[in-house]
């Protein structure tokens, strides 16, 4: 059993929460959207669908 | 331009006052019965570790203060929102999540075979796969704290994701009672969070 808790719980499971329409890779993913930082993921990661992002981020 | 950056739909406002992502003082937007818990900011936060950890921060804050909060995904800076027509769902899941809190469990396993012998054995397989038959055990052992269920189907190795409901503050009961099941299948647990997985989605 894996237990992740405390205030410093992985990226990878704020991004699932925090992020929409999340997306579920197995292996090695990058996600860069809009030109910005970059997440580099292990393991099954999970993604963002960039159209949520992309958009809005255009508008600055 | 000012947005609404959108952290979560509330049905009271909080007494509190509370801080955004940014730092920004969260406002609470009356909206059709409801309450939108928002930001001003000038743009839209750019998508990065520190914005995501910031919106998970700042939604935190807000679940601690309301008794029921929606929380709202990252991205939503909106320039207005309107809920009238979701006002009855969004209602309900308040209703849902009052007092409660989520946890989410990740289900790994060896993949499935498909199963396309049939087409009931196709619609079997996939009833199977949403059903995650693979942690009975946990919730048998978790049945006097688990509120609500969600479950999310993803494939090989990591199988499924489910999100559970629980009383607030039961978190740690809840972890020590999955400690001890035996499982056949790996299972890691990450909580409590705010109800991310029972709020519909607001802000399109």
């Amino acid at each position: 059993m894996e237990i992740l808790e405390g205030a410093d719980q992985s990226l990878l499971e704020i991004i699932d929460h925090v992020l929409n329409k999340g997306v579920v890779v197995s292996g090695e993913a990058m996600l860069g959207v809009a030109g910005v930082d970059l997440v580099y993921l292990r393991l099954s990661a999970v993604l963002c669908a960039a159209d949520r992002v992309q958009p809005r981020a255009r508008k600055k | 331009m000012t947005l609404l950056n959108v952290y979560g739909i509330a049905d009271a406002a909080p007494a509190a006052d509370l801080r955004g992502a940014l730092g920004e003082a969260v406002r609470a937007v009356p909206c059709g019965g409801l309450f939108v818990l928002a930001g001003d900011v000038k743009s839209a936060p750019p998508l990065s570790a520190d914005s995501l950890r910031a919106h998970d921060a700042a939604v935190r804050r807000l679940a601690q203060a309301c008794a029921a909060l929606l929380p709202v995904r990252f991205g939503a800076a909106v320039e207005s929102i309107d809920l009238s027509d979701r006002a009855d769902e969004l209602l309900e899941a308040l209703e849902t999540v009052r007092g409660r809190e989520q946890m989410t469990l990740r289900v790994y396993a060896e993949a499935r075979a498909p199963e396309r012998t049939s087409g009931t054995a196709y619609l079997e397989s996939l009833r199977r796969a949403r059903a995650v038959p693979e942690i009975d055990p946990l919730r048998s052992a978790l049945a006097a704290l688990i509120r609500a269920e969600r479950t999310e189907p993803h494939g090989e190795s990591l199988v499924a994701s489910v999100y559970h409901l629980i009383d607030r503050g039961r978190s740690g009961d809840y972890l020590r009672t999955l400690a001890d099941v035996p499982l056949e299948v790996r299972v890691s647990a990450s909580g409590p969070w705010p109800a991310w997985s029972f709020a519909p989605e607001a802000v399109r």
